[in-house]
């Protein structure tokens, strides 16, 4: 014999699985998804970097594609650490950037980070993007010793 | 009052006795070394002056330091030099934060975690996506 009570936790747990994927579906329909994260300015610089690299190490022969490998790798901690952590991009068909287009791009994430360290009111910030500079900073050197 | 200008203060002392103990057992990098150990000594005058305008009685060097290891080849010089400028990184960030209200100070601090992350890695430091000394963890 099946009790009434027994009988009501059925319905409930029914009704729920129906309702879920319903809700799921009104969601798409109506478009009220969270709309996708805008990177902030270092992310976007970061985001970059990472996809300048990715299209770097298809084009580069084995030493260079070692080394841009682990700068990219390392373009990539910035990011999450910067709190960005979605996967970049998947690599495009850009045409690979030189390695003097690297140095520049460095330089120029470098000041942007020393920029943004010396001007954030957010302690915990600073201390970070100013860690990243130097970290970029060496990529440079890294880069000019290739 | 200040312990991360004291703290900075002190890393400065301990960088320029490293040079000074490193500096003889280079062999092609010797000028190298001396102009860093010289902007160690610039630097130390910095934090002196800065303490001094805060009121604060700057700390004298300690009388001597404990070196990591050996330093009888150029490759343990390089290895010490290298050694000696990532340890200066944490106290450098920590100034960062400790003078977050001061921008000259500030700026002065990030400038100074760059240089020392750049000196690390020309005495072989290996490049770091958050330059930090060997054992211990970065604030990121």
């Amino acid at each position: 014999m099946v009790d009434r009570r027994h009988v009501l936790q059925v319905a409930a747990v029914g009704s729920a699985a129906l309702a879920l994927p319903a809700c799921r579906s009104t969601t798409r329909v109506d478009g009220e998804e969270p709309p996708p994260r805008t990177p902030d300015q270092q992310q976007a610089d970061e985001l970059a970097l990472i996809a300048a690299y990715d299209a770097a190490i298809a084009g580069a022969g084995r030493a260079a594609g070692v080394a841009y490998q682990r700068l990219r790798d390392e373009h990539a901690a910035h990011l999450r650490a910067l709190g960005w952590d979605e996967p970049p991009p998947p690599p495009g068909t850009a045409s690979p950037p030189t390695r003097r287009q690297l140095v520049r791009a460095e330089r120029r994430a470098m000041r942007l980070r020393t920029s943004g360290a010396g001007q954030t009111d957010d302690a915990e910030k600073a201390q970070l993007l100013a860690l990243i500079a130097a970290s970029e900073a060496q990529h440079v050197v890294t880069l000019e010793g290739l | 009052m200040s312990d991360a200008l004291q703290a900075a203060l002190a890393g400065q002392y301990a960088a320029i006795y490293a040079y000074g103990r490193a500096g003889g057992r280079l062999l092609n990098d010797q000028a190298r070394a001396l102009a860093r150990s010289d902007e160690h000594r610039v630097d130390r005058d910095q934090l002196r002056e800065w303490l001094v305008a805060d009121g604060q009685q700057p700390q004298p060097p300690a009388p001597a330091y404990q070196l990591p290891g050996p330093v009888r080849t150029p490759a343990q010089a390089r290895e010490l030099l290298a050694t000696v400028e990532l340890r200066l990184i944490p106290v450098l960030t920590e100034l960062v934060a400790d003078q977050l209200d001061q921008p000259r100070r500030r700026r002065w601090a990030i400038r100074q975690i760059r240089r020392a992350a750049l000196a690390g890695q020309s005495w072989g430091a290996t490049g770091q996506a958050f330059p930090w000394p060997d054992g211990l963890t970065p604030p990121a």
